[in-house]
């Protein structure tokens, strides 16, 4: 492990986002920097591995939001200094938190919005609520969804009941923990991939890039297998994975990061049967990015970790640097990935078209406004 | 004897419309029922969620239904999005009678093996358009029977589109009780919409400007010569205005609709349009020339696809009556004068000649050629049935 751990922040947001976070935090042990925000103080004390910074104090004095996203935006809207101090250090971070709320709802933006003011890549996973939650819940996670798209630089949005999977029939405590022990796992074994790198690494520079290319949703997806033909079952149950959602589709994917982690029985026909297999559901024109971690907690079996870019800005394909040269970046930078120089959108952000099959001529994307392809400089 | 009538369905990228019509003498349409709703879970003329698309199917077709007092079961669709392609195909046949005068049964067999063009799986007929006949190399022949010859040609134009859309399409009509009679390509019911005969004759290509996708039909050398579509429509210049001016994309589209123009105008020099306060920013403006450059390159860029279509097939310096827009698109300021400097001919907004109590008070006639033109195909469709006229030859499935 390199001691780069601080500048890639995983941060936690409301009641649901911090429990997502401190699952993270206990499964990959020592060396995460995690950091979680409630207007709760009972948050603080129910999680573990992690730091809970409380806000809005003096306007609800320690207490809930009671479900009110304007609560909740205020509250981070308050403690900006609070929110600055936290994520001072980070590079390249990583947001969790459960829409349909008031502080996981409310404060993401507003996080968000802090950590691009400070040039810092993010990818923000959200969960949508259940469905039992409610019509009205899940119609509050669906209105600030946009919002949180334009804030950030990737956004990976779960629905609960995708995440819980196979353990619907549980208790409901159990299943609770379950869920955010299966998101923990997932993001914990992206920790594992950008901070122990094996012999194929791309790196946290590499994952920032990506990030910065990307402009909105993309997939999240973890699997794994063991004994004879793990490989392949790995791959399969990848593409199956309930965290893709209902429509498991690969094929507009534009990018994929994908993370092997196995113990050092790993053989290279094994990888090599891993990238064919998932190389043959993706289009053509993916962009496939490959990383291994050999950890011998991993033995006997192979564990898939995967992110799928929906869009990638039609810019080079990100280099893949070295951990040193990302740590050589300044800490305030003042890029704003999202804007061009011109201080315009990229394309796909807020973009209507996301998710959408492409409209491709001649090897072009239609979807992307022509004036940005044909770089036509506008006189705002 | 009670007038018959026609149920047309379109679900575009914006709206959905359902028109019904009541059919007279000489097939004159008479449009009785109008139900106008705007679309979701629609995007470049495809179905991207069935239940919005369902809702908007739902309402438009009861208003239809609640103004015609007509109970609506049966509908023609528009079939716009899937990436609509035709491809020109040509088959030979020897005259079998041994005085060679050309019999049905020459035509027949030419015309089933003319259609013999292998479609991939994943693409579904929509069209098969008879072109012109050619007897011993003499080109341009309307009607070969009983002319005399060894060899009979004839050049056929399929349209075809991808399959999935289609039948999400119809699925979507299926879902809401509705049987689905036909589906036809809305390029050509604009240009039944839009265009006389005079125009057809002297060449015509009619340019469907919609919500999702742009629509082209050309008529050149009295036949039909060129039929597609692109998936780049309304959508794409109010989702480039809303990047370029970092505006939310209700706002893009309002702004588009009331001070949109196709060219830039030195007129505008430093204008400024304000747009009001949005999610707590501060107010803002915008440069007028700057949102008439976003609008001006994607436009021409859409009409240079479709100039390049159409120079492929080779229809574009047989365009004597030129190009007639149509769709929602058409009434963008100055898209006829964009029009000219692209394809060089004259340029026209295509305005569909029909009437009716349903459509008093419409203010954008072309935004419902395509409804319309749906319309003028069942009308001769009814007429045609069972017969192997104009119509049954030229629009035959």
């Amino acid at each position: 492990m390199n001691d780069d751990t601080a500048d890639i922040l995983l941060v936690g947001i409301g009641g649901g986002g911090c429990r997502f976070a401190s699952s993270t935090a206990r499964r990959f042990g020592p060396g995460i920097h995690a950091v979680g925000f409630d207007t709760d103080a009972a948050t603080s004390r129910s999680v573990s591995g992690m730091r809970c910074l409380l806000l809005g104090a003096s306007r609800l004095d320690g207490q809930g939001t009671g479900g009110d996203a304007v609560k909740g935006h205020a509250a981070a809207d308050d403690s900006a200094e609070v929110i600055a101090s936290a994520i001072s250090s980070a590079r390249m971070a990583v947001v969790v938190a459960a829409q349909g709320g008031g502080v996981g709802t409310g404060a993401t933006p507003v996080i968000l919005s802090a950590l691009r003011s400070r040039g810092v890549p993010t990818l923000c996973v959200v969960t949508l609520p259940f469905e039992f939650e409610g019509h009205g819940r899940t119609a509050a996670a669906i209105r600030a969804l946009p919002v949180i798209e334009e804030s950030t630089d990737a956004v990976v949005a779960m629905r609960l009941d995708d995440l819980y999977g196979d353990v619907t029939g549980a208790p409901l405590s159990e299943a609770m923990i379950a869920a955010e022990e299966r998101l923990g796992d997932a993001l914990s074994l992206l920790w594992s991939l950008v901070l122990n790198p094996g012999y194929i690494s791309l790196g946290p520079a590499f994952l920032a890039s990506l990030l910065s290319q990307s402009s909105g949703r993309c997939r999240f997806a973890v699997a794994s297998a063991e004994g004879e033909g793990r490989a392949s079952e790995a791959v399969g149950l990848l593409c199956r994975s309930p965290m893709l959602g209902a429509s498991p589709s690969l094929d507009g994917v534009q990018a994929v990061l994908l993370g092997v982690l196995a113990g050092g029985d790993l053989r290279l026909k094994e990888l090599s049967d891993i990238s064919g297999r998932l190389r043959g559901v993706l289009p053509q024109s993916c962009s496939f990015n490959l990383s291994t971690v050999l950890d011998e907690r991993y033995a006997g079996s192979v564990r898939l970790i995967a992110l799928f870019f929906d869009s990638i800005r039609p810019e080079a394909q990100p280099a893949e640097e070295s951990i040193e040269e990302f740590k050589s970046q300044p800490t305030h930078r003042t890029r704003r990935r999202s804007r061009n120089g011109d201080g315009r959108l990229a394309p796909g952000e807020r973009d209507r078209f996301q998710g959408i099959e492409g409209t491709f001529i001649d090897g072009e994307n239609l979807d992307i406004p022509t004036y940005q392809r044909l770089r036509i400089r506008l006189d705002r | 004897m009670s007038t018959p009538l026609i149920a047309a369905l379109e679900i575009g990228t914006s709206t959905t419309v359902c028109l019904v019509g009541e059919v007279g003498a000489a097939d004159k349409i008479r449009v009785v029922g109008k139900g106008i709703y705007p679309s979701t879970g629609v995007h470049k003329g495809q179905i991207i969620d069935m239940q919005h698309a369902k809702s908007g199917v739902a309402m438009a077709v009861k208003q239809a239904s609640d103004e015609s007092r007509v109970d609506i079961g049966r509908v023609i669709m528009a079939v716009n999005g899937g990436g609509v392609e035709a491809v020109r195909n040509q088959a030979a046949v020897q005259v079998m009678a041994r005085n060679r005068i050309v019999s049905d049964d020459d035509v027949d067999e030419v015309t089933e093996r003319v259609k013999e063009y292998p479609i991939p799986d994943d693409r579904v007929l929509l069209h098969t358009i008879s072109q012109n006949f050619t007897l011993d190399g003499q080109g341009g022949i309307v009607k070969p029977l009983g002319l005399q010859g060894a060899q009979l040609v004839l050049g056929m134009l399929l349209v075809h589109a991808k399959r999935g859309p289609v039948e999400n399409l119809r699925s979507v009509a299926v879902a809401e009780d509705l049987d689905v009679e036909d589906m036809v390509f809305g390029g050509l019911c604009s240009a039944l919409a839009v265009l006389n005969q005079e125009q057809k004759k002297s060449g015509a290509a009619v340019i469907d400007l919609g919500g999702g996708t742009t629509s082209y039909f050309a008529y050149a050398g009295n036949v039909v010569a060129a039929a597609g579509s692109i998936a780049v429509g309304g959508e794409h210049v109010t989702n480039d205005l809303s990047l370029a001016f970092n505006i939310p994309q209700a706002r893009a589209e309002e702004i588009k609709v009331a001070h949109g123009r196709a060219t830039i105008s030195p007129d505008t020099g430093l204008k400024r349009l304000a747009i009001p306060n949005e999610y707590g920013k501060g107010d803002q403006s915008i440069s007028l020339k700057a949102m008439h450059t976003v609008i001006n390159a994607r436009m021409s860029e859409t009409l240079r696809i479709v100039r390049a279509r159409l120079a492929e097939a080779d229809v574009l310096p047989r365009l004597g009556a030129g190009i007639v827009f149509t769709g929602g698109g058409a009434e963008m300021e100055d898209i006829c004068s964009l029009g000219r400097s692209i394809f060089g001919v004259p340029c026209s907004i295509g305005v569909p000649l029909i009437s009716g109590p349903a459509l008093e008070g419409v203010k954008s006639m072309s935004s419902l050629a395509t409804a319309i033109g749906l319309l003028k195909y069942g009308a001769l469709a009814q007429r045609e049935t069972g017969a192997k006229g104009f119509f049954g030859r030229i629009f035959s499935r």
